[in-house]
């Protein structure tokens, strides 16, 4: 007979686990397949679109006025004939007769953009219009801003110290990304405009931009011109980007999105993978005696593991098509769902990389199960299995640890793929182990006091813990299984939660009304009565001078213009590829905490030959490499400055006051040219209003954030991005409660015997029942109860590593866990043992007649 | 002789089950009377109904019709709960394949009978019960550390420890070798004889059912009697 007959009518006689082993790996395999999908349709989307999105094949851009030599390197390398545009963004206030809101405003020639388009709601479009271009006191803007200003097309706007008509109303932007304008909406002018607008005042934050339109026969050489040229530009704050580092950009703003996305389909595939090893492991047992008469009736134990292989390999196949079957179905309802959230269509399917991934994912993974889990009880002689029939928990597993082996470098390969980071991969992997290693030993000690614990405790009791630590590898694979689903099911919820409260703030009252920038030295004092006038003092006033870093103890800090692969490389590009905001104070603000060094000692010598003191944020340090004590040079305007680090210091950036990176000493920096920062405290939504508009009547160049507006859409944002964060939570949940559901119900398949016995002994229905709900409720609870423990402790992990340490003691999703985990055995429990007091003991009996 | 004169009557049941479409009848209106302390022997085929017979003497069955008594008591007159009490209290049962708990050791299966009784003494009893076995030496090991004819013994250790009127026997030496399974046989007729206990034994040897008081067939649903 052949091993695949063989195997099929095996399986074919097995229903019931075969069910539940195909849905648990089609789950986990979804959630993997279906943010696979997303990410790689995203990608593949924004670079058939990234020309659209950056209006050109190259751009050369600066924060300020682009250093004409910097430009010059441009100019030489580019080949030639090109076209080319200027334009500006900067942040500026628009006010109409009832409102003033913060808009970006661009400013852009006739020419612009050189791909994509603006569509108009009349339906005309730019650059294609067969009319004028903006006129010098003529402004497009968003039909959102226009509802919010209360003003329609032909009315008045003020932007700066200039009065604009509204042309018309933006109905689609073709370098609109996605979910930019958080802070502010976008305002087109022309640069005639921006000089009426008085904008540009010195000390102004303003980005300049020149973009190319290269002749057809270059275009594809776009990317490797913009490297080519970044590797000869030396000021940080100057970049070139091709179309496809636009896309990237943009496709960064999702990133973060997709990384936890990542995560959560790593939850899902590590806890059916969890479901998975136990349910296999439990069936293979029972297995054992049927490897033994084959092994009896001749079969080689290679074909015996062949047979078994077969099995896992058809398990996995029919696992993948149920999951290509399912997702086929889904991802059409999906790329619907995702059309209300991203500003342009995605298609439904991104070809096969998502279903080849779940291929291998759902077939290899399974085989590599095989080793672990078959080569120990292979190992076992025939006529041991058939002596000890009622041998169990002989196997060490240690050896089945070190046969694991394989499957555990496939999936911290695969870690490390679906989250597209070594650290992250990594330390997904790494909580597994170091879980898996705590738990064992520590286990078996508690288990062994156990033991004695239940001698003189009542029968029910003394039963379930004497079967607790008797079958001690059986109750710790249950146990770690338990853990890891709490553990992971809890992570999703926790991080979610702690980014939201992040967001919103734990204390909203407290956060400032205004956070107000571009305040020039002069307007100050100014400002200050203003405000005062009102009865209010004006808080946080911090002084903002442009820089950039030159060296760090005389080293160099060199621009990297290889192509970032991972996330910390594209983080490590970012800082080093921007200046830095320095200000100057004598003291720590309220937001700041010192983690190490000293405070300033005082005001600085006024000997530009010694250091001056700074201080530096933690994390930046930590990006830059930035020591205590390390010796730092600036350029300021020019100016050179050298520092030394006297404080690491922690800031709360959240609080919503000026803060900054680096801090130095008063006396250093007091003469260089700056714009100062300063916020307007809580106020009631009327005082806030008035003072607002009396601000930007009185000083039209200051920018003016509403903070608990900002905080309003960037909450609204996380609730249009929380579906997908929602449905893969959810989607995880329910794999760990399929997982805990299948665990338990096999552990009680397991018991029935013992139980049915225990009923032809006497013990009584009543006790019965109550022996297997400690038993559960033991299990269930502490292992729930140790998975969210544990779950604190990696979501600060986790807090830490990836998402700004933002990390806050969110005992719900702990509590719900751990209730629900407990609830869930007890319930199985319930059922189980219901359905085995209703069974009969014929089973025990040696005649099935 | 009257029905209360037995102490385990058995009258008119009757049990069927499906296989696919087909009712197979297993017992036809089957009766059976056990006097105190008399021992019984059946005999059949394989399938011919001895442990559906069985399941129904311990209770752990209901016949579609029919009744059992034990000791006066009508199996019919009782719920299953209490069903369950009354075996535990009044029957000892021994199987072909042992069923000893595997997490227990031999002492602790032993006990637990008792244990289920509530007895205060549950531990010394078993250590004697064990002692009368001949396993007192292996009280702390688990079944997997003992050899068949070993588990057996704690299996009759385990029946008789409650001190049964009625021990119901499965083919007890079914899965021993010869010389094991005389030992245990031998054994277990010791301690019927000596506790003055009713015993039905179901076994296809005919030379262990003749060491019983009566033998007899299980053939086409009915209890037909043997001369021996």
């Amino acid at each position: 007979m052949s091993l695949l007959r063989l195997c099929l009518r095996e399986l074919s006689h097995h229903p019931r686990f075969v069910m539940i082993f195909l849905l648990n790996a089609a789950i986990g395999l979804i959630g993997l397949t279906a943010v696979e999908n997303f990410k790689t349709t995203f990608n593949s989307v924004l670079s058939f679109r990234s020309r659209a999105l950056l209006g050109a094949d190259l751009t050369i851009s600066s924060r300020g006025i682009i250093p004409p030599e910097e430009l010059a390197k441009a100019w030489s390398s580019l080949p030639t004939p090109y076209q080319e545009s200027r334009s500006i963004t900067l942040f500026s206030m628009a006010t109409s007769e009832q409102e003033s809101r913060l808009v970006s405003v661009r400013a852009i020639e006739k020419n612009f953009p050189f791909y994509g388009e603006l569509i108009f709601d009349d339906e005309t479009t730019h650059p294609n219009l067969a009319g004028a271009f903006l006129a010098d006191n003529e402004v497009w803007i968003y039909p959102e801003l226009a509802l919010v200003l209360g003003i329609k097309i032909g009315d008045q706007l003020k932007v700066g110290d200039g009065n604009f008509v509204v042309k018309k109303l933006i109905s689609q932007d073709a370098q609109q990304a996605f979910q930019e304008g958080a802070m502010a909406l976008r305002l087109y002018m022309n640069h005639e405009g921006l000089k009426r607008a008085g904008l540009l005042e010195f000390g102004s934050t303003f980005n300049e931009r020149i973009s190319f339109r290269l002749e057809d026969a270059y275009v594809d050489r776009a990317e490797a011109l913009a490297q080519e040229i970044n590797k000869k530009l030396i000021d940080p704050g100057v970049s070139v980007s091709s179309a496809k580092d636009r896309s990237e950009q943009v496709g960064r703003t999702l990133n973060y999105l997709n990384d936890f996305l990542g995560l959560v389909s790593l939850v899902a595939l590590f806890l059916s993978s969890v479901g998975l090893f136990y349910l296999y492991r439990s069936y293979i047992h029972r297995r054992r005696e049927d490897m033994a008469i084959l092994s009896c009736l001749g079969l080689s134990k290679t074909k015996i593991f062949r047979l078994y292989l077969l099995h896992l390999l058809i398990l996995g196949f029919c696992g993948v098509l149920i999951t290509w079957i399912f997702c086929l179905a889904l991802f059409p309802l999906l790329s619907t769902l995702l059309a209300q959230v991203l500003p342009f269509e995605m298609p439904a399917f991104a070809g096969v990389r998502p279903f080849l991934l779940s291929f291998v994912v759902g077939v290899i993974g399974n085989l590599l199960l095989a080793l672990p889990l078959l080569k120990p009880l292979l190992a076992v002689r025939a006529n041991q299995v058939f002596q000890n029939y009622e041998a169990q928990n002989d196997e060490s597993w240690l050896s089945s640890l070190l046969l694991g082996l394989p499957w555990l470098i496939f999936y911290w390969g695969l870690s490390v793929l679906t989250a597209q980071s070594w650290i992250i991969g990594s330390s997904f992997v790494f909580v597994f182990i170091a879980v898996s290693l705590l738990v064992f030993p520590l286990g078996s000690w508690v288990l062994g006091k156990i033991s004695f614990l239940g001698s003189n405790a009542p029968l029910s009791l003394k039963l379930s813990l004497r079967t607790l630590s008797r079958f001690k590898f059986s109750t710790l694979s249950l146990f770690l299984s338990l853990v890891l689903a709490t553990l992971l099911m809890t992570m999703v919820p926790t991080i979610e939660r702690n980014l939201q409260n992040e967001i919103s703030g734990p204390g909203k009252d407290k956060l400032p009304s205004l956070f107000m920038f571009d305040i020039q030295e002069e307007q100050v004092d100014k400002l200050k009565k203003l405000v005062a006038a009102e009865g209010i003092e004006l808080k946080g006033v911090s002084p903002m001078i442009l820089s950039r870093l030159v060296s760090i103890n005389n080293e160099a800090f060199v621009r990297e213009s290889d192509e970032p692969r991972t996330r910390e490389e594209e983080q490590e590009f970012r800082i080093r590829n921007r200046g830095v905001n320095l200000t100057f104070r004598s003291a720590l603000d309220a937001s700041e905490k010192l983690i190490s060094g000293k405070e300033f000692s005082g005001i600085f010598s006024g000997n530009f030959d010694e250091f001056a003191e700074v201080s530096v944020e933690y994390r930046y340090a930590k990006r830059v490499g930035i020591k205590l004590g390390d010796t730092l040079a600036f350029d300021v305007l020019d100016m050179p400055v050298k520092a030394k680090v006297v404080s690491i210091r922690e800031v709360r950036w959240t609080s919503f006051m000026p803060n900054f990176f680096i801090v130095f000493q008063p006396g250093v920096l007091d003469l260089a040219p700056k714009t100062f920062l300063s916020v307007v405290p809580s106020l009631d939504h009327e005082t806030k209003s008035k003072l607002q508009r009396e601000i930007v009547s009185s000083f039209p160049n200051v920018s003016l954030i509403d903070v608990g507006q900002l905080i309003t859409r960037v909450m609204s944002i996380m609730e249009q991005m929380s579906w997908a964060l929602k449905s893969m939570a959810l989607l995880s949940m329910a794999v760990g409660f399929f997982v805990l559901y299948s665990l338990a119900q096999h552990q009680m398949t397991q018991r029935e015997r013992d139980i049915t016995l225990l009923k032809v002994l006497g013990l009584s229905f009543n006790d019965l029942r109550k022996m297997v709900r400690i038993e559960f409720l033991i299990l269930g609870f502490t292992a729930s109860l140790l998975g969210a423990f544990l779950s604190l402790f990696v979501t600060w992990f986790f807090a830490f590593l990836f998402f700004d340490g933002i990390w806050t003691f969110a005992p719900m999703p702990l509590i719900y866990a751990v209730v629900c985990v407990s609830l869930l055995c007890l319930i199985v429990s319930e059922v189980a043992t219901r359905k085995s007091l209703a069974k009969g003991a014929q089973s025990l009996l040696q005649d099935a007649l | 002789m009257t029905q209360t004169d037995y102490y385990l009557t058995v009258t008119g049941i009757s049990k069927s089950f499906m296989q696919g479409d087909q009712k197979i009848q297993v017992l036809k209106n089957l009766d059976l009377n056990v006097r105190r302390g008399e021992s019984i022997a059946i005999l059949g085929r394989s399938g011919s109904g001895k442990s559906t017979l069985l399941s129904l003497l311990c209770g752990l069955d209901r016949p579609e019709e029919g009744d059992i008594s034990l000791a006066q008591t009508w199996f019919s007159s009782l719920k299953e709960e209490d069903l369950t009490l009354f075996r535990g209290r009044k029957m000892g049962i021994i199987f072909q394949q042992f069923h000893l708990l595997p997490h227990l050791t031999a002492v602790e299966n032993v006990s637990l009978a008792l244990e289920i009784l509530g007895d205060k003494d549950a531990g010394p009893k078993a250590l004697k019960a064990l002692e009368q076995v001949g396993l007192l030496h292996r009280k702390d090991h688990l079944p997997l550390k003992l050899s068949g004819g070993e588990k057996q013994r704690v299996a009759i250790a385990r029946a008789m420890v409650i001190q049964p009127d009625l021990l119901l026997a499965d083919e007890p030496s079914g899965s021993l070798d010869e010389s094991t399974g005389k030992d245990v046989m031998d054994l277990i007729f010791n301690l019927v004889k000596e506790n003055q206990m009713s015993l039905v034994l179901v076994t296809h040897s005919q030379e262990l059912a003749n060491r019983c008081d009566k033998v007899l067939l299980l053939d086409e649903g009915q209890l037909k009697g043997i001369n021996r």
